[in-house]
């Protein structure tokens, strides 16, 4: 097992260096002189000039790449052209906020998942499997950004204006209240500010308002992003319940006298269970870097708002920056589900001995 | 292969899921061609009398504008109509890009391994990017718009047809019937493009019929940052971008232009799933 991880940690060393060199590329193939677009077109050629030797512009290519992966290695990831801060720095102060999002949106669409995809494999061909496997294909179709436009619609226009409407004819006992649409949590009670996951340092704090502001503020975000991984997990789960339904052993456990219900979450299911954890894994790499379009909608203060905001400026050190981060953790998603796999599973670490 | 085509064809309509995609693609299609036919309006022609129209059934909406007006008093229906057109366009010029590159790299790599590792490193590296991450990256490179949309999310196609015609021909060279016909004198090409790749041929079709889905979503997703098609060009994207400056007043503005890249997006995957099934009846449950 030892070996295996090893062998697949070396694997990693020309991915990520072809990474880097891709990610360096960036500024060199954007057509033109990079300090005069980040810059813009009105800026006087003294500043340019002083930003391309502070950017090491001057020198030659080869020469700018191994000093670029220097300080990558030294884990300078340069500064921001925009707010001059180290781009490390505003990485940190991001970050928090898109793991809470992706966890909460995965911890939404992992169970539900699963279930749904267990349930349909289980009466296949019946009503039950075809609305789950339509919905799902709906899921996989839907526009993330524009389920974010539609959410919000409901739950933070419609919803409060209905019950408005209610206490109107009903008098005061109907509760009035709507989903906030943007940001974390409510500034007027956050939580002292320690592992950066909002829902954690409200209960470090033991503060329970702070606490409800931030729920409210993440269910609607936390939908929106899990819609997808929900749709593929629940197909995912279905095709391999029902593949490991076929087995032999599946036979033996009936031909013993278990239940179908035993048979199919006690035996089957975890079968099936390996290779959807291997796509939750992915689907978690993904959410962490593929939240771009979401945390725009909902003004979310994580990495992929700030990313696009750093595109928009053309402020090639902080795109360069996110852009590595999220491919790194990508990527680490990734061995970290093919270690796990081949834990579970000795055929595969022996088949590559 | 008439023979073959039709049983194709027949099975499809046969199929439910493939052939309400095949309807919702025709009309998909249909639309975009016949667009300035069939809008009651034109996509730019602003009337700022009639900003912010609701829907026709709705109290202050009127038949002349159904699915409502913008900001500007332009006819949401006849934008969508217009729209149609750019996403087909997107759909065939990013797939295209996709599967000319992916093909060639993928039968390269597959039929002659002195090149497989370097090129399937390439593809890694293109794979360690969450891919709306890597077309962002791409149009922040080339420079935002909608040409250049296209041809990121083409690019961050590349690997997936990349990685199934490999697949595909590595496990079709083996054959003996490859074998015969590199005996009989058959060059590497020949080989390659008359008994290789037409055995790669189903996969490779459903591949670009779902690819036609995710390019529209992707590019749809761009010019929704902001970084594909500009307003106030009609595209799907666009509109949503522009939408999302009024719709809590107005829900009309994004909710149907969505629904316009739902319904597409939605059309290409049943029937790609359905083609699955068809085609190759091993891969389904």
């Amino acid at each position: 097992m030892m070996a295996f991880a090893l062998r697949r940690l070396v694997y990693l060393v020309p991915t990520l260096a072809g990474v880097s060199v891709l990610v360096f590329s960036t500024m060199h193939l954007s057509g033109g002189d990079p300090a005069r677009i980040m810059l813009g077109e009105r800026a006087r050629p003294e500043t340019v000039a002083a930003l391309r030797v502070e950017l090491g512009l001057d020198r030659p290519i080869a020469e700018q790449y191994v000093r670029y992966a220097v300080n990558l290695l030294r884990g300078d990831l340069g500064r921001s052209i925009k707010s001059h801060t180290p781009v490390t720095e505003e990485i940190a102060a991001r970050f928090p906020a898109t793991v809470e999002l992706a966890l909460a949106a995965m911890l939404l669409a992992a169970p539900a998942g699963i279930a749904a995809g267990a349930v349909a494999a289980r009466r296949r061909g019946g009503w039950v499997d075809v609305a789950t496997m339509t919905g799902s294909l709906c899921g996989i179709s839907l526009p993330v950004f524009w389920l974010g436009l539609i959410l919000i619609l409901l739950f933070a226009v419609l919803l409060p204006e209905t019950l408005m409407g209610l206490r109107e004819r009903f008098g005061a006992g109907v509760p009035v209240f709507g989903f906030p649409v943007s940001g974390r949590l409510d500034l007027n009670h956050a939580p002292p500010w320690r592992t950066g996951l909002a829902i954690l340092d409200s209960l470090l704090a033991g503060d329970a308002r702070a606490l409800l502001s931030t729920l409210r503020h993440l269910v609607l975000p936390a939908v929106t992003l899990g819609t997808i991984p929900l749709a593929v997990i629940a197909r995912m789960t279905r095709s391999e319940l029902l593949s490991e339904l076929q087995q032999d052993y599946v036979r033996t456990a009936r031909a013993k006298g278990a239940s179908e219900r035993s048979v199919t979450y006690r035996h089957a299911l975890r079968n099936a269970l390996i290779p959807v954890l291997t796509t939750i894994g992915l689907q978690f790499g993904y959410l962490l870097g593929g939240a771009v379009l979401t945390e725009t909608i909902f003004a979310w203060p994580g990495i992929g708002r700030w990313l696009v905001g750093a595109v928009m400026a053309r402020d090639f050190p902080a795109v360069q920056g996110g852009t590595l981060l999220v491919a790194v953790l990508f990527v680490l998603a990734n061995l970290l589900v093919d270690l796990l796999y081949a834990a579970v599973d000795p055929r595969l670490r022996l088949a590559s001995e | 292969m008439v023979s073959g085509r039709r049983r194709i064809a027949r099975d499809v309509l046969r199929h439910r899921g493939a052939s309400i995609g095949l309807l919702l693609v025709a009309a998909f299609v249909a639309l975009s061609a016949l667009s300035p036919w069939l809008s009651p309006h034109g996509p730019f022609e602003q009337d700022l009398s009639a900003a912010f129209r609701p829907p026709w059934h709705l109290p202050g909406g009127t038949a002349d504008h159904l699915l409502g007006t913008d900001g500007l008093g332009r006819d949401i229906l006849s934008r969508i109509l217009h729209g149609a057109r750019y996403s087909l366009q997107i759909g065939v010029v990013s797939v295209g890009i996709a599967a000319l590159f992916g093909v060639f790299l993928g039968a390269i790599a597959g039929f002659f391994p002195a090149t497989d590792n370097a090129i399937m490193r390439v593809m890694d590296v293109m794979l360690a990017f969450p891919s709306i991450l890597l077309a962002i990256v791409i149009v922040a490179t080339l420079g935002p718009g909608l040409i250049n949309a296209m041809i990121a999310v083409g690019i961050v196609a590349i690997p997936q047809y990349a990685r199934l015609v490999r697949g595909s021909v590595l496990t079709v060279r083996v054959r003996e019937y490859v074998a015969a016909s590199a005996a009989l004198g058959a060059s590497d090409l020949r080989v390659l493009s008359r008994t290789v790749m037409p055995n790669c041929l189903s996969p490779l079709i459903v591949q670009c019929t779902m690819g036609f889905a995710t390019a529209i979503l992707d590019a749809a997703g761009l010019s929704f940052l902001g970084l594909g098609a500009r307003p106030p060009t009609p595209e799907w994207g666009a509109l949503l971008h522009e939408g999302f400056q009024d719709f809590l007043s107005a829900w009309w503005v994004v909710t149907f232009p969505g629904v316009a890249v739902f319904l597409a997006v939605l059309g290409f995957n049943l029937l790609g799933d359905g083609l699955r099934d068809i085609l190759d009846p091993r891969a389904s449950g």
